[in-house]
């Protein structure tokens, strides 16, 4: 029976090109949105690895003044009298690249054979707390580091496993700005946002007397009064003699950031929901077009003793074979991303996408298959004889 | 072989109800080669399609190769005109989109006999109505006598009892006709098949055993 259905569909193959095409191309725009929303969801799945609740930040802009020294008190000045207010549980600083800050430092350097690819930060000893970073192996800051032998670094898990999966990376000492020894492991710092890719992240010790604007970062206490930012604004400004800063909150900071990622989300998903609407519509068009053609040849196969489920299976068989043949096609044009390397993300991701794609193809196929398989099995014979 | 008592057909449509056929009693012998002849409309084809199980009569009963046929369920008909009856029309039915061979075995796809008996089979077939030759053309490349000896190796190839055969010869010219009638009337006598045709032909009705008329639903004599 499939030997003699695979010669029928084989004799036919120039009326079903049209309708491969479709479905391959259908195929092929599920499989780059599910690509690209999968691609987001990962990110977003994995966590941020800091705080953003009950987090303020404010970037403050110093006076081109020279005097180095003057700032140093300034901003030791600005964490003591901020830690007078009850309501604030932890204050520190970090470099202008801090959360959502949408600045990057990227660097590469090649240690020991093997280049390393990594976005540099930096932190003080408070940091930790004050975003609330969980340090995974070694261990934070502490005030020995500031003379430390070797500049001190924390990178983030996602480095470890990239460069040391299988052995230890805590006092490794590396070659990033001079030698650089790694005391701690945070398990992740996604400071580009929720839906961003997690990158190589080293964290070095963010220099009292560095001429980079700091960046303040400020935890309340759960339940503080709102009106606590008015306080903290006047303190900063009382404080810092006239430096320029604007304060936002972490938590609002990220849902406005992910909006950016929804909106596309969303749309590309409307489209395509519109498209594969569309292509299920003109498949079952074809499909009830292709039974109403072929009732003579119903007829006739039920007069010689089809029954009615044999003819709605070959139906079936037929539309599921042409898919198969549909998803083969695309499936070979889908495949060259993760051989050419298109974007540079996990084997495993594109795999989830043409599973799903597949899926959704199939599942569409068989519901637009089930009401003309329903009427193939029930043409009458003597009826459909007769018509031709 | 065939034994129809108080047969009637009636068709209703929304407008008019059409009395097919009218208390037909037919009987008809293992190897017997019966003809019905009667003028367009008088239910020919609605008799042939009740004996052959593809429609179900409005009353009476039939009895086919010593079955009576009481319960109208498509999965057992299915199986019973499978394997007792063969089928050939006047428009010939050939699937268009499968080889000569490919034609002729569909009987025994519905067998579930294994491909290369049923090339086999085929191929006999096919050499007895005189086409082995054509095994691999499509139907759209052969003439109308052809086809309808493609249509006959179909109806013969599961060795059916019996032959049911509707204006055989209606869509051919008088040699083509012939060279079908003589198929027929070979497979009559040599394999004993029995056959019932409709024709419009009188020279052909002559050639069989009995001929029956039917003239508005009902057998004239
Ligand atoms: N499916 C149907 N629905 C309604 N009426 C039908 C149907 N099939 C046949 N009829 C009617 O039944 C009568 C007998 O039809 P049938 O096809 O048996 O005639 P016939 O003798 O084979 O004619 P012809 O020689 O033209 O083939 C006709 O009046 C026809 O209109
Ligand atoms: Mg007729």
């Amino acid at each position: 029976m499939i030997k003699h259905l695979l010669t029928l569909i084989w004799n036919r193959k120039k009326r079903s090109v049209l309708l491969i095409i479709e479905l391959s191309l259908a195929f092929l725009i599920l499989f780059s949105v599910f690509g690209f929303v999968l691609y987001n969801m990962d990110n977003y799945k994995t966590p941020l690895g800091f705080d953003t609740e009950n987090i303020w930040m404010a970037s403050l802009r110093m006076n081109s003044d020279p005097d180095s020294a003057e700032r140093v008190e300034t901003k030791a000045l600005l964490l003591q009298s901020l830690r007078q207010i009850p309501e604030i549980s932890e204050v520190s600083y970090s470099n202008p690249v801090s959360p959502f800050s949408g600045s990057t430092w990227q660097t590469s350097t090649i240690d020991n054979g093997f280049e390393m690819d990594v976005e540099l930060a930096a932190a003080d000893l408070n940091n930790d707390k004050t975003l609330g970073l969980n340090v995974v192996e070694g261990r934070w800051f502490n005030k020995e580091d500031k003379s430390a032998k070797y500049r001190p670094i924390v990178i983030n898990k996602k480095m470890r496993m990239a460069y040391w999966p299988d052995s230890t990376a805590i006092g490794r000492i590396i070659k990033l700005n001079g030698e650089s020894k790694i005391v701690g492991v945070i398990d992740n710092y996604k400071y580009h946002g929720e839906f961003s890719e997690e990158k190589n992240v080293v964290i070095s010790l963010f220099a009292e007397h560095s001429d980079q604007n700091p960046t303040l970062i400020i935890r309340l206490k759960d339940g503080f009064d709102p009106t606590i930012e008015q306080d903290i604004n006047r303190i900063i400004q009382q404080t810092t003699k006239g430096w320029k800063f604007s304060i936002e909150n972490l938590e609002s900071k990220r849902k406005f950031l992910n909006v950016d990622y929804w909106i596309p989300m969303v749309v590309l998903g409307s489209i395509s929901g519109f498209l594969i609407f569309n292509v299920a519509l003109g498949l079952f068009g074809v499909l009830v077009y292709n039974i109403k053609k072929r009732r003579g040849e119903i007829g006739l196969r039920r007069a010689l003793g089809a029954n009615p489920k044999s003819i709605s299976n070959q139906f079936i068989f037929e539309i599921l074979f042409l898919t198969s043949i549909s998803i083969l096609i695309a499936l070979f044009f889908a495949i060259q991303f993760p051989i050419m390397g298109f974007f540079d993300v996990d084997t495993s991701l594109y795999i989830r996408a043409m599973f799903y794609s597949a899926l959704v193809i199939y599942s569409l196929v068989l519901i637009c298959t089930i009401y003309p398989s329903i009427q193939a099995a029930r043409v009458h014979p003597a009826t459909a004889l007769h018509e031709e | 072989m065939i034994q129809l008592n108080n047969i009637s057909k009636v068709y209703k449509t929304k407008t008019i109800e059409t009395l097919a056929l009218d208390n037909i009693n037919l009987s008809v012998e293992k190897g017997e080669f019966l003809s019905i002849m009667g003028p367009s409309g008088c239910g020919k084809s609605t008799l042939l399609n009740i004996i052959g199980l593809l429609d179900e009569p409005s009353s009476g009963m039939i009895n086919i190769s010593d079955q009576a046929i009481l319960e109208y369920k498509s999965k057992a008909l299915a199986k019973f005109r499978n394997q007792k009856l063969g089928f050939i029309f006047q428009s010939f039915h050939l699937i268009n989109d499968l080889s000569v061979i490919d034609n002729v075995e569909l009987p025994l796809i519905y067998r579930n006999i294994g491909s290369s008996e049923r090339k086999k089979l085929a191929e006999e077939a096919l050499e007895s109505v005189g086409l082995k030759n054509r095994m691999k053309h499509f139907p759209s490349q052969l003439s109308g006598g052809q086809k309808q000896r493609v249509a006959i190796a179909r109806a013969i190839v599961g060795k059916p009892e019996i032959i049911l055969a509707d204006e055989p010869t209606g869509n051919l010219d008088s040699v083509m006709g012939g060279e079908v009638m003589d198929i027929l009337l070979k497979l009559n006598k040599e394999n004993s098949t029995t056959i019932v045709m409709v024709t419009h032909d009188k020279l052909m009705a002559e050639k069989t055993h009995k001929l029956i008329r039917l003239f508005d639903g009902s057998q004239v004599n």
